[in-house]
């Protein structure tokens, strides 16, 4: 909101330089995002508060000056001279919806000479980016900067049966407003008619037929007060935000209008002549009641933290409008009717913090009574699953949470799932995410752009599902991650091969590992998006139950979504469940000090038979027959010429040791016949 | 050399100039010295236990006169435990020469090993914030992204026909649900929760319906704190707040509190920082409101406390000395690799 220093200064004395007004305003709350100089002055682009409906106008951020230096304050000049008749006599006002509009005042010049405004008017407002047009339009734009309330001015002789009606519009009729729009009004839009028709919205803009013209001789001017609420909502269905309706909206001085009224009348009379009806025309129904708050000192002290002279008290809230009046350890306080603002103790309270100065504030610490934990369970989980895959070599990738349909769609098997925006800025991004992944794939399309080729990417984050119920919607804590290209950074000594599938699965399972987190199970499945001969689904628990994962290639109708030419291999689970799990304190097992042995067994086995089921096997065998096996690893795959088609080898190794003695050479042997015997029966493996 | 030398020096003459003469000899031998067995072969000639010269110097002292045993066996001794120190060193230095490759390493070129991964800076700038704040006794907590229209305004003092809902240019859903536009509603949801004192700090990601530019994106990162106790002061606030710039940015950090407006606060401030590079708006802040804590059932006469809030990537840009946020979000790995944990 711009301010001239000039303009200021008719109000109150100014600070010596630019900038300690600089600093002043900005130390009372009204920030400057920028000055520049402007005909011997300065144009200040002040950030008033948006509760601070009192201070969007010169006068009111001349009292804020006036206040933080102590000084008087100066009311403009009132210079208005009426005379007979009375304006009750010439015309009538009427008010069909009080609850839209509980005041309607109106003063009557008669015999005006329409022309442009002289210098000194002209060049206040241009210094504040209006446009001048006539002395009278230009008078109740410069009262609305002077003393904050909206005024506007009727053609008199344009209103039919020349008098005003404040009502809601009738369905059907329109209005052709200031800026030559014609508007569809409906019985929501509160505005003001004359006998027959809309003249004006009421708070928001004028009609264009009732301007005032070059060839206007009598003037209506109407100082109003409505119902915020109302004029926000008709600002906001036509989108026309306006001067006005920005101030109708926040509530302004109920009586603000009559000042501005009195005002705006004299400079009439003073810049275009005619003759002002004796008297102002004040219909009014019910208005907020005056507000009158304690002020006690030892709370303000308390609140604070600083204790604040009763003088300076009461020089301060005086300074500012405020009417006080001492009583036991404080003050009755009533507050001006331009300050709707204030409402209870604490309002004062800043009143008086903010002009005694914050930076009088001593800096204390206070005592923090907690012995919690420093964090939720799952924000500790969090960070600490972050760090397991900064160790594995992964880099932390962060996207928006916003999405486009067609991206999460690739990877979604129900679009109802998706949640969607009512108001959303852009198609791309009117979904919010049910997935990772695809915001992943979004970074390795940048990256893959810009020639950086091997990718290690996750991200830790929340994931949206609907459908939208009483109760919000589904909102879940997942994981994912994103591998292409070499598999680590080219080293002079060995060539670097392309990521595959293992090692997205060994990443995932080093950190379940490091995070302490039971074993997921890796089946062979299907999910959207992955090419399904490399597609694996995770499940938590043997049996049916859903799968919290899926991980693989993405298939080339998503590299195409996405617009990726390489392989990338991805990975999304479901963590919820496990994030917000307690770390378990490590459990130390005896290691047994006897050596053990080691057996390698090459076998043959059917191609189909998974590894899963091999090792499953071995250690359902080892348990039924009580041997001592400690651990079961797969050495190699092997296809060669040995093995017959339809069938792979497999080297395991088996690692047998006893807590309590050595074993024996017999013992591993036998252990090791078991386990291949049990292998042949169970699997159909054969020794090589 | 050879043992008939060893046995004629032995066999007869001055024991004393023999010890002389074999210690000289030795000196000699002992400096060609190659290898293992070279070694293995002086230390037969001198200290062997049939043909050693020196052994043999001792084997002889039983036939001298008593009256010369005394010196000769002083000096019998001393030429062993040189001898013997000699051949140690000498032992170990090519024990030193077989551990050495024939052809030395180039030890300049790149080592071998995997790399490790980055955090997001946001995350890492989120976790120093965070951690400034866990130091002073603060608990880190979280709370819904989709929120409804009370947690997010409502019992924030922000009424429906309030005008600072045009601030926040909210992100809806459909009915009362919309993406909250701040980490506030975490407040009200840990109030009604749990009874004062309370202390919380609450990091997480926040929505307004902005365009992406330079300095705006749709979705962000915020970082929210609230203390809640009987005598909590504004003091109190600037106190705290000026500890974590100070925390941040280095102890030359300047701060100063100024006027500012949220519904939610009474009195309500804005924090700039100087660290230096002139002032920055950093914290939104201020007591907390009484009507605030009438919505979540505390009793504003008996509870006070302060709240604060920040932009996460707002401060990580100004940490890390970034111009455009919108990096943030491109995830790229030339940028990401900046940020070693």
């Amino acid at each position: 909101m711009l301010f001239s220093s000039h303009w200021l200064a008719r109000y109150v004395e100014l600070p010596e330089t630019t900038d300690d007004l600089a600093e002043l305003l900005t130390r009372c709350g009204m920030v400057v995002e920028d000055m520049r100089p402007q005909g011997g002055g300065t144009v200040f682009d002040l950030d008033i508060p948006s509760n601070r409906v009192d201070a969007m106008n010169h006068y009111g951020v001349a009292r804020e000056i006036a206040t933080a230096r102590r000084v008087d304050l100066r009311a403009p000049e009132i210079t208005a001279e009426e005379s007979d008749p009375g304006a009750d006599e010439l015309t009538g006002v009427e008010i069909e919806d009080f609850d839209g509009c509980p005041r309607y005042a109106a003063r009557l010049i008669r015999g005006v000479k329409v022309a442009p405004s002289p210098r000194w008017l002209a060049s206040l407002i241009e210094a504040i980016g209006l446009r001048p047009l006539n002395n009278v339009a230009d008078i109740t734009n410069f009262v609305l900067w002077e003393l904050g309330h909206p005024l506007h001015a009727f053609d008199f002789d344009r209103l039919a049966e020349q008098r005003i009606v404040v009502r809601r519009a009738r369905d059907g009729e329109s209005l052709v407003t200031l800026d030559d729009v014609e508007r569809k009004l409906s019985a929501s839009d509160l505005v003001i008619a004359d006998a027959q028709r809309p003249v004006a919205l009421a708070g928001v803009m004028g009609g264009a037929e009732s301007a005032i013209t070059d060839d206007s001789v009598n003037v209506l001017l109407e100082g109003a007060w409505f119902d915020p609420a109302s004029v926000r909502a008709t600002a906001q269905r036509f989108n026309l935000h306006t001067d006005a309706s920005h101030r109708f909206e926040r509530s302004p001085a109920h009586d603000g209008m009559m000042m501005a009224l009195d005002r705006a009348a004299g400079l009439v009379q003073e810049l275009a002549g005619g003759e002002l009806a004796r008297g102002t025309i004040d219909v009014v129904g019910e208005l907020p009641e005056p507000v009158t708050t304690e002020l006690r000192l030892e709370r303000l002290q308390g609140l604070l933290g600083i204790e604040v002279a009763p003088a300076d008290v009461e020089e301060i809230l005086t300074r500012l409008g405020f009417s006080i009046a001492a009583e036991n350890n404080g003050y009755s306080v009533r507050v001006p009717s331009f300050r709707p603002d204030v409402t209870r103790e604490e309002d004062l309270i800043e009143e008086v913090g903010r002009h005694n100065g914050y930076d009088r504030l001593p800096a204390t610490l206070p005592i923090v009574r907690s012995v919690e934990e420093p964090g939720t369970p799952q924000i500790l989980g969090e960070r600490r699953l972050k760090r397991c895959f900064v160790a594995a070599g992964c880099y932390e990738a962060m996207s928006s949470s916003l999405s486009s349909a067609a991206e999460q769609t690739v990877f979604v098997d129900e679009i109802e799932d998706l949640v969607a925006l009512g108001n959303p800025i852009s198609e791309s991004l009117s979904v919010l995410r049910a997935h990772l992944v695809p915001g992943l794939l979004g970074a390795v399309a940048h990256n893959l752009n810009h020639r950086q080729t091997a990718l290690r990417l996750f991200e830790v984050g929340r994931c949206f599902t609907g459908p939208l119920t009483d109760d919000g919607v589904t909102e879940r804590c997942g994981l994912a991650i994103a591998l292409t290209g070499a598999r680590r950074s080219d080293h002079w000594a060995e060539a670097a091969a392309a990521v595959d599938f293992y090692d997205l699965k060994g990443i995932v399972e080093r950190v379940t590992r490091q995070m302490a987190w039971p074993k997921w199970r890796w089946e062979p499945g299907t999910a959207p998006g992955i090419d399904p001969a490399t597609a694996a689904v995770l499940r938590a628990d043997a049996g049916d139950d859903a799968p919290v994962g899926w991980a693989g290639r993405i298939s080339a109708d998503a590299a195409h979504t996405f617009d990726i030419d390489a392989d990338v291999w991805v990975a999304e689970i479901d963590i919820d469940e496990l994030i917000g799990r307690p770390h378990p304190t490590a459990r130390y097992l005896p290691m047994s000090r006897f050596p053990g042995g080691v057996r390698d067994v090459a076998l043959v086995l059917p191609e189909d038979t998974d590894y899963a089921a091999v090792e499953a096997t071995t250690i359902d065998a080892a348990a039924a027959a009580d041997l001592p096996l400690v651990g079961v690893s797969l050495l190699e795959i092997y296809r060669g010429d040995e093995i017959p088609p339809g069938h792979r080898g497999l080297t395991l190794r088996f690692t047998f040791r006893a807590a309590d003695r050595t074993l024996t050479a017999e013992e591993i042997d036998a252990g090791q016949k078991n386990l291949v015997e049990a292998l042949g029966e169970t699997l159909g493996a054969r020794q090589r | 050399m050879d043992d008939e030398t060893g046995q004629a020096h032995a066999g007869g003459g001055d024991p004393l100039a023999e010890i002389e003469a074999l210690r000289t000899d030795f000196e000699g031998e002992a400096g060609e010295v190659r290898d293992a067995a070279g070694l293995e072969d002086v230390r037969a000639r001198y200290l062997g236990r049939k043909r050693g010269r020196l052994t043999a110097v001792f084997d002889g002292m039983r036939n001298l006169p008593p009256e010369s045993r005394g010196a000769v066996g002083r000096a019998a001794n001393d030429a062993r435990e040189a001898v013997s120190a000699r051949l140690a060193e000498i032992e170990a230095d090519l024990r030193d020469d077989a551990a050495t490759e024939s052809v030395a390493l180039d030890v300049t070129l790149p080592g071998r090993g995997d790399e490790a991964g980055t955090l997001h800076p946001i995350t890492l700038a989120m976790e120093e914030i965070v951690s400034v704040f866990t130091r002073m006794g603060y608990k880190v907590v979280g709370g819904p992204e989709v929120e409804h229209d009370f947690y997010n305004f409502e019992a924030l003092n922000i009424p429906r026909d309030h005008p600072a809902r045009d601030i926040q240019d909210t992100l809806y859903l459909g009915g009362d649900w919309l993406l909250r536009t701040h980490t506030s509603p975490v407040q009200i949801r840990t109030m009604q929760e749990q009874e004062p004192p309370l202390a919380i700090i609450v990091p997480g990601r926040v929505y307004r319906r902005d365009t992406p530019d330079a300095t705006h994106t749709p979705s962000f990162v915020q970082c929210e704190g609230l203390l809640v106790d009987r005598d909590i002061t504004m003091a109190d606030l600037r106190g705290t707040l000026d500890h974590f710039a100070k925390a941040l940015f280095g102890p030359q950090t300047e701060t100063r509190l100024r006027p500012g407006y949220f519904p939610f606060t009474e009195p309500s401030a804005e924090l700039d920082a100087n660290a230096g590079d002139g002032w920055i708006e950093m914290v939104g802040c201020g007591m907390v409101h009484p009507a605030v804590f009438e919505a979540v059932g505390y009793d504003p006469q008996e509870w006070q406390g302060f709240a604060f809030g920040m932009g996460v990537d707002r401060i990580a840009a100004l940490r890390y000395g970034i111009n455009d946020i919108r990096i943030f979000y491109e995830n790229d790995v030339r940028f990401l690799r900046q940020f070693a944990v």
